[in-house]
């Protein structure tokens, strides 16, 4: 199934080459988790990652769903 | 000695820590005049440039002491102003391409290397200022970069 | 030059008179109020009658800073500007960074007290101890840039300036106060304050030293700081990238304001945001603040177009507001939108949100779409922005109308325009949507000065990164963050935050650092307090200050118009979020409302109208310390 990820503050340095600034549309196997797409792109693990999917915060544990736009960055906020 | 005070002029963010902590170390108080560091600002284009004794092995401000009042410690491994002898003419400060010493209270101040562990480096959060091993190839090119830059600077500064 | 520790030195300066007086503070302002804003706000309240015209001499202009600044205690170089604010009529304070405070140390003040007003253009040259007014004719009319250099020609180098732009000689009541080339005292109008006073700008240069308790405890707590910033994956963002970092986190997750606050996500919004500004290769360097080991402040620059240039800034607020707040997504638009800002000394937030209210007035058709002169007056449109931004500053065509501010241009087109201008007591809201947190809603709606995000930031519940947790945890005995848009232990969290931020303006370092990134922790902030002015202070203690100075700029607007309420814009209360994940939320006046009281009980206000009561100022001692305070209590 299709999804497409997005990466953020450093990360994106782990999209695999394509079209597109931050994001690529990848195909994964049925069933796989958020956590797995990252890790399958060599993305390291970092406790305060935060995930968004269609911008709902989720877990690595989040079953992704045909079509979903995984978001990945660190945790920005605060403004001046 | 073989470590080097190396700036890297990309890098400084012009927070001037490196001139309180001098200034606290030699003169006991946190001032910019009795600083052995100083900062150029080019607020324009957000160029910040640390001005401090490049340790040159050529060492123009010693040659042009009228005094001989520049000379080297072996105990610190730099050349140290003494400020008896020194009778503040400036001479070393107009012959040092890195403005790198300076005249305050009528005495010419320069770097001492803080006996061995630079305070400078040792705060500088950016890492404009880091005290690494002498490679000389790569020093001798890092200062010519750096005097390059100082006279592009000093170009400008005129227009000012 | 001895600078007592904990006694202020401040001068004040009566520009009808010409006159200009030093003043020794007694230390009770220090044990009461640390400094800074704290004191600041004491000043401001004894020293006018409520009711004075903002433009008038009677308001008072106060340049106040705090004890730490001139130390290299970590981003201890924040200046205050307080003053009754010509936008909103009520108690204003601002907060700038550069190096213009530690200068003010330097030089051995710890504030500058103007007052009265000028028949002829002035500035005011602090050189150490010596003050004196000089003519400013040369200078007035000239920008922001083009006063740097006239007085680099006059002064040589090793001055700070404090200067206005065309902005606030023209009054435009969101004009502001450049304390360098790009960092800004913005909000409110202050900038107009000085401009009505006739005051272009305020040189200062310190040769002086500052002494303190204990300097190797202050160094090494300083080395202790800097490894903090190492491991915090907050403030590394700071580093790496600035407040830019926020536009990508807020358009991903639905919580950008675009469009006037009418969506939450803008296709190609990534392209403001702090990654693409780096990876493009705009980003130039980080402009640090005095002692700042974050630089937070980016530098800027575009090589080549009709945007080339360079641009100190912008920040997440003027990314969102000149940005995709106005529909545009084109970076280098409002690189020079925010450059022109500085160098003009306009406030971005409110130029922002005036131009957005304009957009949507011409769009439903309150205003007429000639009324730009030839400029398109549609989402998206970057070189309208660009344009109209000049034509604040020089009050030219509908300039003139923007330049009052979205509250007043809305009043004179009337139909349903004051729905949509997204301002509460006559100040712009931040770029922050409060609908989908709901702890920012509460710190707006309490701010004194308006519906702004520099008051309290309450940054943890927006993202779980491990202090905010941590936190959290501290606050309310619990370890699983509600959602944002959830308000349970909200008011908890902003009393917390305010009572912080407080302190920390007070003591002359920046928010950032005790707030939103958390690398000086309450604990290593009394460690900073003990070792450079020997003064042991508790957390316990710093909150019943920052709680002093928070109650004592409420008072000033209880005093100042008595039927002031905590509020929000009428779109955040009334219009719904209409997609992503929070669709449907918004900041009903029945949520507000219950924040609102269980914030009054825990401040001890009273509950029916929100007012601190005679026993809290008692037990606070704003009663007896500050003059007038009681009779605010008579009038009722």
């Amino acid at each position: 199934m299709y999804i497409e990820i997005r990466l953020y503050h450093g990360l994106d340095r782990y999209l695999p080459k394509g079209e597109g600034e931050y994001g690529r549309r990848l195909d994964v196997p049925p069933e796989t988790t958020a956590g797995q797409v990252l890790a399958s792109l060599g993305v390291p693990v970092h406790k305060a990652m935060v995930l968004f999917i269609g911008g709902r915060v989720v877990g690595r544990n989040y079953v992704l769903k045909s079509g979903d736009v995984l978001t990945a960055m660190l945790p920005a906020g605060g403004g001046v | 000695m073989d470590k080097i005070l190396l700036i890297d002029l990309k890098k400084c963010t012009g927070c001037e820590t490196c001139i309180d902590v001098c200034s606290m170390r030699h003169a006991g108080a946190y001032a910019e005049g009795t600083s052995r560091i100083r900062l150029r600002r080019d607020e324009a284009r957000a160029v910040f440039v640390p001005l401090v004794c490049e340790q040159c092995a050529y060492h123009p401000c010693v040659d042009v002491c009228p005094e001989e009042a520049i000379t080297y410690d072996s105990g610190l491994g730099t050349f140290v102003v003494d400020e008896e002898t020194c009778i503040g003419c400036g001479l070393c400060t107009e012959a040092c391409p890195f403005e790198g010493i300076h005249l305050a209270a009528d005495k010419a101040l320069k770097c001492d290397l803080c006996e061995g562990s630079p305070l400078c480096a040792k705060f500088c959060y950016s890492g404009a200022i880091q005290w690494v091993k002498v490679r000389t190839e790569t020093i001798l090119a890092d200062l010519e970069d750096k005097a390059r830059k100082m006279e592009e600077l000093r170009g400008g500064y005129e227009h000012q | 030059m001895s600078i007592n520790r904990l006694k202020f030195k401040i001068a004040r300066i009566d520009l009808s008179k010409g006159s200009c007086e030093a003043e020794i503070r007694p230390q009770s302002d220090f044990d009461l109020y640390l400094g800074g804003r704290g004191l600041n706000a004491k000043l401001l309240f004894e020293g006018q009658p409520k009711g004075v015209d903002p433009f008038g001499p009677d308001n008072q202009i106060i340049f106040g800073t705090g004890k730490l600044v001139g130390t290299p205690v970590p981003t201890a170089g924040q200046l205050t500007i307080t003053s009754k604010s010509p936008a909103t009529d009520l108690y204003f304070k601002s907060n700038t960074g550069g190096a213009w405070a530690k200068g003010l140390r330097r030089a051995g003040w710890d504030a500058v007290v103007v007052s009265g007003k000028s028949e002829k253009p002035v500035y005011l040259v602090v050189d150490d101890e010596e003050i004196s007014i000089r003519d400013a004719s040369d200078l007035w009319g000239k920008t922001v840039r083009e006063t740097a250099a006239a007085m680099a020609e006059i002064f040589g180098s090793g001055w700070d300036f404090a200067t206005i732009g065309p902005a606030g000689e023209n009054l435009v009541r969101f004009a502001c106060i450049m304390t360098s080339l790009y960092h800004a005292a913005g909000r409110g109008g202050i900038g107009a304050v000085m401009g009505a006073k006739r005051l272009k700008s305020i040189a200062v240069r310190g040769s002086g030293k500052i002494q303190v308790a204990d300097h190797e405890a202050l160094q090494s707590e300083v080395l202790s700081v800097l490894s903090t910033i190492d491991k915090s994956v907050k403030a590394k963002l700071y580093v790496n990238y600035g407040t830019a970092a926020t536009i990508e986190m807020a358009n991903e997750s639905y919580a950008l304001p675009v469009m006037n606050f009418r969506r939450n996500r803008i296709d190609g919004g990534h392209r403001l945001g702090g990654t693409y500004l780096v990876e493009k290769g705009y980003m130039v360097n980080g402009a640090a603040c005095s002692a700042c080991p974050l630089a937070c402040h980016k530098f800027h620059q575009v090589k080549e177009g009709q945007y080339k240039g360079f641009s100190g800034g912008p920040e997440y607020e003027t990314l969102a507001a000149l940005g995709v707040g106005c529909g545009v997504t084109n970076p280098e638009a409002v690189l020079k939108g925010n450059e022109l800002c500085n160098d003009l000394g306009i406030d971005t937030i409110s130029a922002g949100g005036v131009i957005q209210w304009l957009f949507e007035s011409v769009e439903k058709g309150i205003v007429p779409a000639d009324i730009g002169e030839g400029l398109s007056l549609n989402w998206g449109d970057d070189e309208t922005v660009v344009e109209l931004l000049k034509r604040i500053a020089y009050r030219q065509g509908v300039g003139e109308l923007l330049a009052e501010g979205t509250k007043r241009i809305a009043e004179k087109f009337g139909g349903d325009s004051w729905k949509w201008a997204v301002q509460a007591q006559g100040l712009e809201q931040s770029c922050v949507d409060t609908r989908v947190a709901k702890a920012y809603a509460l710190a707006f709606a309490v701010n004194p000065r308006g519906p702004d995000h520099l008051h309290a930031q309450p940054m943890v519940e927006f993202a779980a990164f491990p202090e905010a947790v941590a936190l959290f945890k501290m606050l309310l005995g619990k370890e699983e963050l509600p959602p944002a848009t959830s308000i349970e232990g909200k008011p908890e969290l902003v009393r917390w935050h305010e009572d912080i931020f407080a302190v920390t303006d007070s003591l002359g370092i920046c928010s950032f650092a005790t707030t939103s990134s958390y690398i000086i922790s309450v604990a290593s902030l009394c460690r900073f307090i003990e070792s450079a002015l020997g003064m042991k202070l508790t957390e316990r203690t710093l909150r019943t200050i920052g709680q002093r100075t928070i109650v004592l700029e409420r008072m000033f607007n209880v005093r100042e118009n008595p039927s002031r309420r905590d509020t929000l814009p009428w779109r955040l209360m009334n219009d719904p979020i209409t997609e992503g994940p929070n669709k449907g939320q918004v900041n009903s006046e029945a949520e507000l409302k219950e924040m609102l009281d269980r914030y009054y009980r825990l401040q001890g206000y009273d509950p029916k109208t929100g007012r601190p009561t005679r026993e809290g100022l008692t037990s606070l001692g704003l009663i007896p310390d500050v003059k007038g305070m009681e009779a605010v209590l008579e009038d009722g």
